[in-house]
């Protein structure tokens, strides 16, 4: 409204070529807004060759895993953010921008990127994609309904390991050239999964029996309690959407208190409100609970963090669950 | 106080914060709801998220009372806006407020999750503000809640008559020379402190039914405002403890929408129940008086056919006597509703009382006097 | 030139309604302030004028009508007087005050639409209420302003109906509530907006009675009323007003067919039907 009034205003006063150079500044400028709302072109990362593949994976986790496989030959890019939490992200116009423009898209699968399902099935069509833990074999999976299955598979080395051939094969569909060396990344994180996976073992079995449970914000950690032998429990469920009710804070603090846990803990992208509750209850019958440390659940932390790889992060938990449990009576 | 020990420490702090917030909130809900302000509460509570998002923002921290206050801020701000809304432009009352509370709400959920996504440390959990997170309370909450919500109903007892006033009939209190804007504006920002408060008890999304629903309720029971405060405040109490005691007695169960749950059943079986306002009263009060009115024709009917001669059953004394005192009032009043028409608006009523006892003797005489000239034969 | 009583002559004041202080000293043309007094009232809601240039002044204790057609902004001028509406021009004044501080000395009987009947209170609790505005902030109205209440409530003969809800009231008896309320506010200039409007004959007469015991015990009484029948016979004195103030004075000298011609023009058929009664005797049937 106001535009056009000023145009036909300044027709009035400004003659001829003038007029249109009016118009002409005012349509340029209003071109520049809506680019600049609209955010630019494709994002191109500064001094890389064009002959790159650009990979975008939806977790850190995932970005870690397509990182260790395909190596230099190709550019990860993680939608999400350390300590972000992927049960409840939402894309953004400039995410589906992103993911339409990538060579390869990498999910988790199984329901972790619950509110990205919709994106990903319509950019599934047009864009190659793949979800890692969908192609694990369902008897090796843990499951929380009919047909839904708990997706924090990456928790346990050795079934992850499987997940290495799974993007070393996709990758290869996509740049053929790179097959061998994909392939042969994929091998060596694979083993070096599985020798970490015994690692861990070695470590849980470390804390005393009576006090090996590990509490925390939500259920995350179930195939980490059934492949390293300890038992998990998590105050929401398997998915952080869910609201945690009375009940359930009650019976942990039960089991806190009867099983005299020492610590619980609490996730990097998970709010630690409900722990705090926890403790609370438990001293207020008397038993101390520490606040245990800070594990990696759904994420992992920034590149400068001690958990910039999935196997760091495991290593970090570990060794900060041990230290949790252990210091108990 | 074997019984208190037997409870869980964690049902008994999530009951005492729940219950305080439940029992003010329908306290200060009674104003709004008479004002006929209830949808504002609506319109406070959505706009808080912006204020909780930008206190976390600025202040970088989590405490319960720094969100809380920066939630109070904006949904006072948002209840500006819509002020000015109805006064300096010509959008109605139901516009302006969804369009509040829209914006608002829009405004504060793109905050939230623009900060979530940012991966700012602490920040996964202000989302639960929208949904509430009952279940975690802990005795510092508690405390908070239960102190708040003191003072806001002791604030608003303390100046109940010029609430009520205002509520009532602001014409004549502005004539009166009381502040109305200002009292309005205070009125509507109690509502507003109640709805924050409420924001961990029942998340943003439902804690205006907490502001909305004890108060209707307990308007179906009273004609009184204070009666109906005191009602209002049970009402949030009693569906505070009992949503607390069914989420602690049933796994997984968020416990802030059963609270709601539970004052929606108040109301139900309010509505239904209520003598007087109720719909159960009231259906039942049509039927007697339908059946009174046909019992009456049954027996003017009866006697109509004795008159006449006709076999059959004879009336009972008793039920002759009722039925000549029937035709006899009839009479009475048609006349009254013929000749003095406003009596008769004032005082007939559908079980057909003896004129006698509702108008006086002079009166009487002086409308049977104008009958009998009516009906008298040069008139007709 | 109709009749008119002679307005004092003040100086003009600005838009707002400030007299400049001399001015209401020097020009007094008698000792007596008038009760009420409307200078040069001009009321618009958005831009259009409802009342123009309204010079109106009032001495004597008096049952004083204001009549007109629909519309006439007959409401708005009582509305105006008590600071409801907004002026575009002119002032008020109550025993020479501006309102705001003889606001305990005025009575307002408001139309019955403006309130919520279904309400939670009853006829006590309605009354009470013209005693809060002496009761000031926080205070809690007491044994003295109960009596007052239930005195007021006697006058307009609805003491056994105290506890009664006030949806539960016929039209006639929710007015005399509000003219009980305003008597509990002990007033001495009482404004009532249509009172008679939907009442039956027997509360109007029982109102009318009250108000006027309120003339005899020297209070101003204005009404705005929809009636001309009974205008005549109860009124002292009125004006009639259609937008501007046509005429004001003794309802006797006032009424008469050229002014109500020139009030009600448009409103034909009334108008034929009252003026030829008015001319054929001075009452109305």
């Amino acid at each position: 409204m106001i535009l056009q009034k000023m145009f036909f205003e300044s027709s009035k006063f400004l003659s001829g070529w003038r007029h249109w150079r009016c118009l002409a500044v005012w349509t340029a400028s209003l071109g520049a807004i809506a680019v600049a709302l609209v955010g630019g072109g494709p994002r191109t990362l500064a001094g890389q060759p064009a002959t790159r593949r650009v990979v975008v994976a939806t977790t850190t986790v995932v970005a870690d895993l397509v990182r260790q496989v395909g190596g230099e030959r190709i550019t990860v890019d993680s939608l999400m953010g350390p300590g972000i939490d992927p049960h409840s992200y939402k894309a953004t116009p400039r995410d589906t921008d992103r993911l339409s423009r990538a060579d390869l898209v990498v999910a988790s699968g199984l329901h972790l990127e619950g509110k990205l399902s919709d994106i990903l099935s319509r950019l599934g069509k047009r864009v190659p994609m793949v979800a890692v833990a969908d192609a694990l074999p369902r008897e090796s999976l843990l499951s929380v309904a009919e047909n839904l299955y708990d997706p924090h598979v990456w928790f346990d080395a050795k079934l992850w390991s499987q997940c290495p051939a799974v993007v070393a094969q996709a990758l290869a569909a996509i740049d053929p050239a790179g097959r061998e060396q994909y392939e042969a990344n994929a091998n060596a994180y694979r083993r070096s999964l599985e020798l970490l996976d015994g690692r861990l073992r070695d470590r849980i079995a470390t804390i005393p029996q009576q006090q090996r449970v590990l509490v925390t914000a939500h259920d995350a950690f179930r195939y980490f309690g059934r492949a390293y032998g300890i038992e998990v429990v998590g105050v929401q469920g398997t998915s952080t959407e869910s609201e945690a009710g009375l009940n359930d804070i009650n019976r942990l603090v039960e089991l806190l208190v009867v099983k005299k846990i020492p610590a619980v803990f609490v996730e990097t992208s998970v709010s630690d409100r409900n722990m705090t509750a926890l403790r609370e209850g438990a001293s207020a019958r008397g038993h101390s609970v520490t606040l245990g440390g800070r594990l990696y659940s759904d994420s992992l932390g920034g590149p400068d963090s001690d958990a910039a790889t999935l196997e760091q992060a495991l290593v970090a938990n570990v060794e900060t669950i041990v230290a949790g449990l252990s210091g108990g009576r | 106080m074997t019984l208190l020990s037997a409870i869980p420490y964690n049902t008994l702090v999530v009951a005492a914060g729940v219950a305080a917030v439940g029992f003010a909130a329908g306290v200060i809900g009674c104003l709004g709801v008479l004002r006929r302000r209830a949808l504002v509460g609506d319109a406070a509570a959505h706009a808080t998220l912006i204020g909780v998002a930008l206190a976390f923002l600025v202040t970088g921290r989590r405490d319960l009372p720094v969100l809380l206050l920066g939630g109070f801020v904006s949904a006072v701000a948002s209840l500006g806006v819509l002020v000015f809304l109805r006064r300096w432009t010509r959008t109605r009352d139901d516009a302006a407020t969804a369009i509040v509370l829209g914006v608002s709400f829009g405004l504060g959920i793109t905050l939230i999750s623009g900060i979530t996504a940012r991966g700012i440390a602490q920040s996964a959990g202000l989302e639960q503000l929208l949904l509430g997170h009952t279940a975690a309370l802990t005795a510092g909450d508690a405390l908070l809640l239960g102190s708040v919500s003191l003072a806001a109903v002791v604030l608003l007892l303390g100046a109940i008559k010029e609430a009520t006033l205002v509520a009532f009939d602001a014409p004549f209190a502005a004539a009166t020379g009381w502040p109305v804007m200002l009292i309005d504006y205070a009125l509507v920002t109690l509502v507003a402190v109640m709805v924050v408060v409420g924001l961990p008890a029942a998340g943003a999304v439902l804690v205006t039914a907490l502001v909305v629903i004890p108060p209707v309720a307990a308007r179906q029971w009273t004609d009184r405002v204070s009666t109906m405060l005191v009602l209002a405040g049970l009402f949030g109490l009693v569906s505070a403890v009992v949503g607390v005691a069914v989420s602690a007695a049933v796994p997984r169960l968020a416990t802030g929408p059963l609270v709601v749950l539970v004052a929606a059943a108040i109301f139900l079986i309010s509505f239904f129940c209520a003598p007087t306002r109720g719909w159960l009263a009231r259906a039942i009060r049509l039927r007697q008086v339908q059946r009174r009115w046909s019992e009456g024709r049954l027996l003017t009917a009866a006697l109509a056919r004795e008159e006449s001669g006709a076999n059959g059953p004879r009336m009972t004394d008793k039920a002759r006597q009722e039925a000549v005192e029937r035709g006899r009032r009839l009479r009475v009043w048609s006349d009254v509703l013929e000749f003095a028409t406003d009596d008769a608006k004032s005082f007939l009523t559908i079980d057909l009382p003896a004129p006698e006892d509702l108008l006086e003797p002079a009166r009487l005489q002086a409308i049977g006097a104008a009958a009998a000239a009516a009906r008298s034969p040069e008139n007709v | 030139m109709p009749a008119r009583t002679q307005p004092l002559t003040l100086a003009k004041p600005n838009a707002v309604g400030n007299f400049p202080a001399d001015s209401l000293a020097d020009s007094h043309v008698n000792a007596v302030t008038p009760l009420l007094e409307f200078h040069d009232l001009t009321v618009a809601y958005g831009r259009r004028p409802v009342l123009w240039n309204i010079d109106l002044s009032i001495s004597t204790a008096c049952l004083f009508g204001i009549i007109g057609p629909n519309g006439a902004g007959k409401s708005t001028l009582i509305k105006a007087a008590l600071g409801l509406v907004p002026l575009a021009g002119g002032a008020v004044r109550f025993f020479g005050q501006p309102l705001a501080r003889v606001r305990r000395q005025v009575g307002y009987v408001p139309q019955r639409e403006t309130v919520d009947w279904d309400f939670p209170v009853n006829v006590l609790d309605v009354v009470l209420m013209g005693t809060y505005a002496r009761l000031g902030w926080f205070r809690r109205p007491g044994f003295q302003q109960r009596q007052l209440a239930r005195e007021s409530l006697a006058r307009v003969g609805l003491a056994d109906l105290a506890t009664r809800q006030i949806g539960k009231l016929s039209g006639g008896q929710q007015q005399r509530v509000f003219l009980a309320r305003a008597l509990a506010q002990e007033a001495d200039i009482y404004f009532l907006d249509e009172p008679m409007a939907g009442v039956d004959a027997r509360s109007q007469e029982q109102i009318f009675r009250v108000l006027s015991e309120l003339r005899a015990a020297g209070k101003l009484v204005v009404v705005v009323h929809h009636d001309l029948r009974t205008a005549s016979e109860w009124f002292d004195s009125i004006a009639m007003v259609d937008m501007r103030l046509v005429a004001a004075g003794p309802t006797a000298t006032v009424l008469t067919p050229e002014n109500l011609r020139r009030t009600y023009a448009g409103h034909l058929d009334v108008l034929d039907e009252i003026g030829r009664a008015v001319e054929q005797g001075g009452r109305t049937p």
